[in-house]
């Protein structure tokens, strides 16, 4: 067994190859500040989340509490964006429609992406006979769009917010596993996996120290993006009365109860689809923008 | 006047220079060759002269050709003049074709914009163009598509494409180093001999100083941006008096086929090629140089003998004595 | 494992891709290879694209299985084993890639990717100071260690790419043209930097190159591929100034040489 002999350690020169030892492009996270998607996303992103968690513990009246003194109010120093059809304040309501979506938009592509993932990442490292299986399985459940599971959901077990969840994310599983895979495929195929079987890497360590790291930024910006469109998914279900069911407070509801005043009142529109709109807006933003910070390591 | 006459070309990226400064002529149906490693700029160089670089980099200085100054022209104007007077041969044929396109009709397209020929007249003209640049069965291969060629096929095309309009000057950026060895002997006779049949101007940017010494009549090397020495092939190869051509010819001479012995360490420049914008002010070579003095500190202006030039505060002194 | 007879025996290796789409039609990428490697010998395997030295070398390093034929190594073959059983055979041969933009993972820490080679085979050493003697032996600084790969010029990740073929103390070296992708001044601080180490380490070395001039200086047996067939072997000499087949006198003549005249050839004698 070769051992390093003192010779070479004491004679080497230092100087001559530290030259270019410099911070090429900038860590990644110096970057941020040049990308405008992800500044303006998330920024949008966290002002939602905080009126999120606020909101659980406090809106200016109670979302739920009708008011017949003051119905269909335009806006005023009580009720700053003004009350519906039942004098229900409609701030506090949108702020509790808030925690619907993020309820639903993270727990929706929380549970796709448990499933989704190592689907994607199994069918890339064992190619073959399993990798055709996921594909199959992920086709299977293309023919199930979000709607149709809903309905089919609904009528099993009743309509309401989890009903959505779970139409949500089985309608994006095989997303999930359709990019996993693909990412995972450019990764497994780069010369430094080869090194790694090169130098004796079992497939599942490779899968864990080489694939999951360098798709890991790819994959956060597609959750971000299938979280603004599950949020518009679940207005959509709520509005058709798929899932979260009036009294309670959720965009989608608040346009299903406002359809009437669409000429007369046309703020109760309004208000809910502009949150809708700027959540989407700020959640695609903020997908963007972290899939323009991806290109930080790999660069030359 | 030269056919094309370079002054003072600066290529900026925000604030870092990519080209600095850079001065030199090709008169009509010369062959230079434009030196240099990864960071030297020569293709900067080549992509500014064709007036193809991206909008996020800036250009400063004159690129006269034939009397106009092809930085200030308009892009109709410049998009005019490339292909039919000035064409481009780029390194990977691959990227460089269309590969949704026949290639009889690749080939033919700059008959069909700058002299507008019809298009079978065009088509025609294709087969004839592959057939001087010996592409077996023209007729055949005027109908398949890109990636039915190999690489030096491709390559052929290219320089087909080049050739169609009969252009003043050919510029070739790195046209041979993507391809295998035979292959490139045969791409660059074939170069050679269209060149001087055709009688046009030819800039051939390579890393690669023996491809150059067999091509062309006048060599440039660059690095770091900058012109740093320019003469004929027989001065800047025969006796390099820049200490980066000389280092640069020495580990070439070791690393050709008639080189070193074995056993030997090879020449080498000590130190590597700092990336875009941290290069040492003054002359961008003086932190790898063994001639440094004190005054490199500040950029060195060309000293001039008769067609060699060099940039250099303490260049190698001559072995026969200087003219004038 | 014995000490005498070859390091490496590659008996009739074939390796043959059967196309997916057209069924019946295959590939033969190496055909009927037969080499013996001994101790102590640097060997070029030549070959332009398509000749199959990539394919070789990935068979060799047993990423791959060949159709036919067996690899030996110290008298035992090598090539039909399990993964597991190979753990040996990895320690002691090590591959240096071709692309070091892309050999080394952008997301590992230089520290990382020298030791993973330790960890992937269950060597146990100091970590710290095993990274630390490797980098010295390439010429790199210590701090190297904390930073990323991209943060390098392309000749000093080809150093951390030998250094990491290096950790495990093999005693062959696989190159794939570990030089193609680098300008000229730095191909000779690589070269001079491998051929110091394969002299100061002992090492086998077997060179994959398409660049008749680098193996001319680094190595003593020259082995010539052409579409899959060993066309010539011989001592690098011999191979130079007296090829004997018609591809390997092409592949000579056509490097280009340097002149000082179009035309002309170059006017000083080659100093031996």
């Amino acid at each position: 067994m070769t051992t390093f002999p003192d010779s070479i350690a004491s004679a080497s020169p230092i100087g001559p190859h530290d030259v270019a030892l410099v911070d090429r492009a900038g860590t990644r996270w110096q970057r941020w500040r040049h990308s405008p998607n992800l500044v303006i996303g998330g920024l949008i992103v966290g002002i939602i989340v905080m009126v999120a968690i606020v909101s659980l513990f406090w809106t200016p009246y109670n979302p739920l509490a009708v008011d017949t003194a003051h119905v269909l109010a335009g806006p005023s120093m009580r009720h700053w964006l003004g009350t519906d059809e039942y004098g229900r304040d409609l701030l506090s309501r949108l702020m509790a429609g808030s925690q619907v979506a993020m309820f639903v938009g993270s727990l929706s592509v929380v549970f796709a992406t448990v499933i989704g993932v190592p689907a994607g990442l199994l069918a890339a490292q064992r190619g073959g006979v399993v990798s055709h299986l996921v594909l199959r399985f992920a086709d299977i459940l293309y023919g199930f769009p979000v709607l149709l599971a809903a309905v089919v959901l609904v009528a099993g077990f009743g309509a309401s917010t989890i009903i959505v969840v779970w139409a949500i994310g089985i309608a994006y599983i095989p997303i999930f596993i359709r990019v996993t895979r693909s990412n995972a495929l450019v990764v497994l195929r780069s010369e430094y996996v080869m090194a790694a079987r090169a130098y004796g890497r079992r497939p599942l360590a490779i899968t864990r120290r080489h694939v999951v790291p360098n798709i890991a930024t790819t994959m956060i910006a597609q959750m971000s993006l299938l979280f603004a469109l599950a949020i518009l998914a679940e207005a959509g279900l709520d509005f058709l009365g798929l899932g979260t069911t009036a009294p309670t407070a959720s965009w989608g509801t608040m346009l299903q109860e406002s359809q009437n005043y669409l000429s007369s009142d046309s703020f109760l529109i309004v208000l809910p689809s502009l949150a809708i709109i700027v959540c989407v807006l700020g959640f695609a933003l903020l997908g963007d923008g972290i899939g323009e910070l991806r290109d930080a390591r790999s660069d030359r | 006047m030269a056919l094309l006459e370079i002054r003072d070309l600066s290529v900026l990226s925000g604030d870092v220079a990519l080209v600095s400064g850079v001065n030199f002529d090709v008169e009509s149906g010369e062959r230079v060759g434009l030196i240099g490693e990864s960071g030297s700029g020569k293709s900067m160089t080549a992509l500014a002269v064709m007036g193809l670089l991206s909008q996020g980099l800036t250009t400063s200085g004159r690129v006269e050709f034939s009397g106009e100054d092809l930085l200030t022209l308009s892009e109709r104007r410049r998009s005019a003049l490339r292909g039919d007077r000035i064409a481009m041969i780029f390194q990977e044929p691959m990227t460089a074709l269309n590969p949704t396109k026949r290639i009889g009709d690749q080939v033919g397209e700059t008959l069909r914009i700058h002299r507008n020929l019809s298009r079978r007249d065009a088509l025609k003209a294709a087969i004839e163009l592959l057939a001087r640049v010996e592409m077996p069965e023209p007729a055949r291969y005027a109908h398949m598509y890109p990636h039915e060629l190999s690489g030096g096929q491709r390559q052929r095309v290219m320089i087909a494409i080049a050739i169609s309009c009969d252009p003043d000057v050919i510029l070739a950026d790195e046209p041979t180093t993507a391809l295998d060895v035979t292959v490139q002997r045969r791409v660059l006779d074939l170069l050679d001999r269209l060149v001087a049949e055709e009688g046009c101007a030819f800039l051939l940017i390579a890393h690669d100083l023996a491809v150059v010494s067999e091509v062309c009549d006048r060599v440039i090397t660059m690095y770091g941006g900058v012109l740093v020495e320019s003469g004929l092939v027989s001065e800047v190869i025969g006796d390099p008096r820049h200490p980066y051509t000389r280092a640069l010819l020495e580990t070439s001479r070791a690393l050709s086929v008639d080189g070193a012995a074995p056993g030997t360490d090879l020449p080498s420049i000590a130190g590597t090629v700092p990336s875009a914008g941290h290069f040492p002010a003054g002359c961008p070579f003086r932190d790898r140089c063994e001639r440094r003095v004190d005054a490199c500190i500040a950029m060195p202006p060309m000293q001039v003998d008769g067609t060699h030039s060099i940039a250099c505060w303490n260049p190698v002194t001559l072995l026969r004595e200087p003219k004038g | 494992m014995t000490d005498t007879g070859p390091l490496l025996e590659v008996c009739d290796l074939s390796k043959v891709y059967q196309s997916h789409r057209h069924l019946g039609k295959s590939t033969t990428a190496v055909r009927n290879a037969n080499l013996s490697v001994n101790v102590g010998d640097t060997i070029a395997i030549v070959g332009e694209s398509g000749s199959g030295k990539s394919t070789f070398a990935r068979l060799l390093m047993i990423l791959e299985m060949p159709t036919s034929g067996t690899i030996s190594y110290h008298g035992e073959v090598v090539s039909g084993l399990k993964e597991r059983q190979l753990r040996e055979y990895r320690r002691r041969v090590q591959m240096v890639f071709q692309d070091p933009m892309s050999s080394l993972d952008p997301r590992m820490k230089i520290h990382d990717i020298l030791a993973e080679p330790l960890r992937a085979l269950g060597i146990d050493v100091d970590e710290g100071e095993r990274v630390r003697e490797l980098l010295t032996s390439v010429e790199l600084p210590a701090s190297a260690a904390n930073r990323y790969a991209h943060q390098f010029s392309g000749g000093q990740r080809q150093r951390i790419a030998i250094a990491r073929a290096l950790s495990t103390s093999p005693e062959m070296l696989i190159a794939d043209e570990p030089v193609s992708a680098l300008d000229v001044s730095v191909r000779a601080q690589i070269l001079n930097l491998l051929s110091g180490l394969v002299r100061d380490f002992g090492l086998t070395l077997v060179f994959i190159s398409h660049d008749m001039a680098v193996v001319r200086h680094l190595c003593r047996r020259v082995v010539v591929l052409y579409h899959g067939d060993i066309v010539e072997t011989g001592d690098t000499e011999d191979i130079f100034q007296n090829p004997q087949r018609q591809y390997t006198k092409e592949l000579v003549a056509a490097v280009p040489r340097i002149r000082v005249a179009r035309g002309a050839a170059e006017g000083t004698p080659r100093r031996t």
